[in-house]
């Protein structure tokens, strides 16, 4: 069972993650739907993985990435997105992304990503 | 419009979704080509009646100095016509970023050729992308006919004759795109003929129902 936080201003690509997370792990999912919101619940909901949009209003992915990075470096992002350009996977890796998962989800992508970096918090 | 008519918000979400990703598949694409990152922006989808596209695209761009269009008219269950615009001169540095492979061919070829040719191939790599990913998503496939361009004086006329129809519905999805460090910027505006709105209702309902 995992802390699940979901930034992404579409519900539709919300509802498309939540499908790929099996229903009887237990996690527990809150949802965002700016960067400025994601901050905002990464704070008060501490979760374990983040799975974090780049293309949104308000406050982008990007810049949500590096804020909360700033806030806490060990906090463990997982970027979901559309824009799969070499920069932008570079880009989102040097400021702390542990994965980047290419829109629209595939369950099994989604859960060996998810397993990887739960994997990564436990051995810290 | 009744309510079969409109899109709900749901619907509306998804399409954005969906022109998301095929934008950002047609920046992937794109970016590999030229080597210059691409920045997407949020998708906009509305209906309009058909005059109230070409006044939408007119608020949307409203120096139209120098301005040139690219069109590519798609056909499948998905159908309609893609309206690549490139306002204020970004045609011409687009050039600039095939300056390299320009050199050679500027000795054998007018430069007004070399950025029709150019601006014809990147709208067709856009286009193609995007208008091909929506389909696929959407579960259907498209035929495309082949781009044009228009130059600034030509592109008023282009989409009074493509677009007027008065009392007629369009679906209008729009995107701007920037390429990163020359400052480029683009416009991609997609519309389809109200008379799809059946299809995509059923398509659009049946890509959320496999994650409901």
């Amino acid at each position: 069972m995992a802390k699940i936080l979901i930034v992404d201003d579409s519900l539709v690509a919300r509802m498309s993650l939540k499908s790929c997370l099996p229903k009887d792990a237990g996690h527990e999912i809150q949802e965002g739907g700016d960067g400025i919101h994601g901050i905002a619940l990464y704070q008060s909901f501490r979760p374990d993985v983040t799975f974090m949009d780049l293309t949104m209003p308000q406050m982008d992915g990007m810049t949500a990435l590096s804020e909360i990075r700033k806030l806490d470096p060990t906090a463990r992002i997982i970027i979901l997105t559309a824009d799969i350009q070499r920069r932008t996977i570079e880009r989102v890796t040097e400021l702390g992304a542990c994965a980047v998962v290419k829109k629209p989800p595939v369950k099994e992508v989604v859960l060996a990503e998810l397993e990887k970096v739960l994997a990564l918090g436990a051995a810290t | 419009m009744s309510g079969e008519q409109q899109l709900s918000e749901l619907e509306k979400d998804a399409l954005q979704e969906i022109m998301n990703i095929g934008f950002g598949r047609a920046a992937a694409d794109l970016s590999e080509i030229i080597n210059m990152h691409v920045i997407l922006s949020v998708p906009y989808i509305a209906v309009l009646k058909t005059d109230e596209v070409i006044s939408f695209i007119h608020a949307e761009i409203p120096d139209t100095t120098d301005m040139s269009m690219i069109t590519q008219f798609f056909s499948g269950r998905f159908n309609g016509g893609s309206f690549l615009v490139f306002p204020h001169g970004e045609g011409h540095k687009l050039l600039r970023i095939f300056e390299s492979d320009m050199a050679q061919l500027e000795a054998e070829y007018a430069s007004e050729l070399l950025e029709k040719e150019t601006l014809i191939e990147v709208g067709n790599i856009i286009i193609g992308a995007c208008v091909g990913k929506i389909a696929e998503m959407l579960g259907d496939a498209v035929t495309y006919a082949p781009p044009s361009f228009y130059s600034q004086e030509q592109i008023h006329r282009t989409l009074e004759s493509i677009l007027h129809s008065p009392d007629s519905f369009a679906i209008l999805f729009k995107t701007v795109f920037n390429f990163e460090h020359d400052n480029i910027s683009g416009y991609l505006f997609l519309v389809s003929q109200h008379s799809i709105m059946p299809w995509m209702k059923q398509a659009i309902a049946d890509f959320i129902g496999v994650y409901e």
